[in-house]
């Protein structure tokens, strides 16, 4: 079984969400992948993590307050009808090819760019509850890695601080560039893979400097 | 007086020392095929595979540094740099660790630059802004940096590179390849790939790999341009699509516009008897399809 296979898979094995058949296949998988069974339990001990942050911490000080103020200033949900309405449908489209992949073992859907597009079968009252849910994932989870930054002053140096907030910015215009792609292409699918991953990366980032261990 | 003056130029002295560089150069056992993992936030780590069945530090712990830390447990060897708590002014630590070739070799740093040569276990090398490079041929390389360089010279199984702003580059693949940037650009000099994904949000790609056996592989893009450059006569089968972009096809027919009142173009066609399936797509970047 080819390791992309499993991999678009990992999320939803991890959440208990696969099918009993598919993550029976899932399962087999990791005894000849290490590699694949590794992401499996990286994203599982993610998930612990965040699930297990205090919901509200009180910042003893004022730590990474550019970061904060920087994120804060764009919050996930993006303001503006069209803008809104171009990240619900690409996370929608994100949720929808979630649900095309699960009905379909073979190789996930081609391109989208252009012509060609899966025929995606929605449904909008489940799929749009997944999208707030998703939406709201990504917020929680960024705002408690924010918090536990918060409570680590001096953690981390000047200069990997400043790397971070860089990165965070290139991950941010990414994220713009992506939605304004997906206003002019509502139903592209891939965009509205990277815009997931885009956010992914954004937690995967925080996290990683919140796991960083004491600098100085 | 004298006296009290030899002493405090004598404590000066002692102190002064242990505030500079230590010299380090610490040996353990190892096994020819565990794992070594180490630890150093800030200067440099250089991994050496050798023959010996023995994992050698040496180098400079950085100004300020408290200790180097070696613990070993069954086939696992820890190394790591101790910093003492809320110490300022503390300076890198360049590391030169070798380890037996076969070993599993996992390194983290956040501005410590990594380089890793003659080993042939699996590599799981991670920095913050840290350049990493990696020679020789690991049986697996899984690697990322946010902002640093990543540079390999062979990839080998199934290689995972991944940056934010960095530059990937590597010189010669082998194997499957996954290779992911946000703005960094992704550069795969030659070799042959038997699949995988090299993707970009504004970094451009430019893959001289041949694309070999039965998996697909996927170029993509939002605004970077792509370009694959093949072997003349490679079998394959191809799907190229742009949203806004151009295609400039050097092998196949001609891009089609995919609507009569959409920018979007589209080529979609087979080479030879077809073979693997090449797949590459921007949304507003430039497709070049070559040929070497």
């Amino acid at each position: 079984m080819r390791c992309e296979w499993v991999r678009d898979r990992i999320d939803d094995y991890v959440d208990g969400e696969l099918r009993r058949s598919e993550a029976l296949l899932v399962r087999d998988h990791f005894e000849s992948c290490p590699e694949c069974e590794l992401k499996a339990a990286r994203l599982l001990r993610l998930l612990e993590r965040v699930a297990g942050l205090p919901h509200r911490i009180e910042p003893t000080t004022d730590l990474w307050p550019s970061i904060a103020r920087k994120l804060e200033r764009r919050p996930l949900a993006l303001p503006g009808g069209r803008r809104l309405l171009a990240v619900a449908a690409a996370l929608l489209l994100a949720v929808a090819a979630v649900v095309v992949l699960r009905g379909n073992l073979g190789r996930p859907p081609r391109s989208a760019l252009g012509t060609s597009r899966p025929v995606t079968v929605l449904v909008p009252g489940t799929a749009l509850a997944e999208v707030a849910s998703a939406e709201a994932s990504f917020g929680d989870a960024r705002d408690r890695l924010l918090a536990v930054l918060q409570t680590r002053p001096g953690a981390l140096q000047p200069q990997t601080v400043a790397t971070v907030q860089k990165n965070l910015r290139v991950i941010d215009h990414a994220i713009s560039q992506i939605t304004a792609a997906l206003e002019q292409d509502p139903n592209n699918v891939d965009l509205a893979h990277q815009l997931v991953a885009s956010y992914q990366l954004e937690i995967s980032l925080l996290e990683r400097a919140t796991m960083t261990p004491v600098e100085l | 007086m004298r006296r009290v003056t030899t002493v405090l130029i004598t404590f000066l002295l002692v102190a002064g020392t242990s505030w500079a560089q230590q010299k380090i150069n610490e040996t353990r056992a190892a096994s020819p095929d565990g794992i070594v993992e180490i630890h150093n936030l800030a200067g440099s780590v250089d991994v050496v595979g050798w023959s010996k069945a023995e994992v050698e530090v040496t180098g400079m712990l950085g100004k300020g540094a408290e200790r180097l830390a070696i613990d070993s447990s069954g086939k696992r060897t820890v190394i790591r740099v101790v910093l003492p708590r809320h110490a300022h002014n503390v300076d890198g630590s360049e590391l030169t660790v070798h380890v037996p070739e076969g070993s599993r070799v996992e390194v983290e740093t956040v501005s410590a630059d990594v380089s890793a040569a003659g080993l042939s276990g699996k590599l799981d090398l991670e920095s913050v802004s840290g350049d990493v490079s990696i020679t020789g041929t690991p049986s697996q390389i899984e690697c990322s940096s946010v902002s640093g360089t990543i540079k390999t010279e062979t990839t080998a199984g199934n290689t995972s590179l991944e940056t934010v702003s960095g530059k990937i580059k590597v010189a010669r693949a082998d194997g499957e390849l996954s290779a992911t940037s946000v703005s960094g650009s992704i550069a795969i000099e030659g070799g042959s790939i038997t699949g995988g994904r090299l993707s970009t949000t504004s970094g451009t790609i430019r893959c001289e790999a041949a694309p070999t056996g039965s998996d697909s592989l996927k170029l993509k893009s939002l605004s970077g341009s792509v370009t694959l450059v093949v072997p003349k006569n490679l079998a394959a089968d191809f799907e190229l699509s742009t949203f806004s972009g151009n295609i400039h096809n050097e092998i196949g027919p001609k891009a089609e516009r995919t609507s009569k009142y959409a920018p979007g173009r589209r080529a979609q066609f087979s080479t030879g008897a077809g073979g693997p399936h090449i797949e590459i797509n921007s949304f507003s970047g430039t497709i070049e399809l070559l040929t070497k």
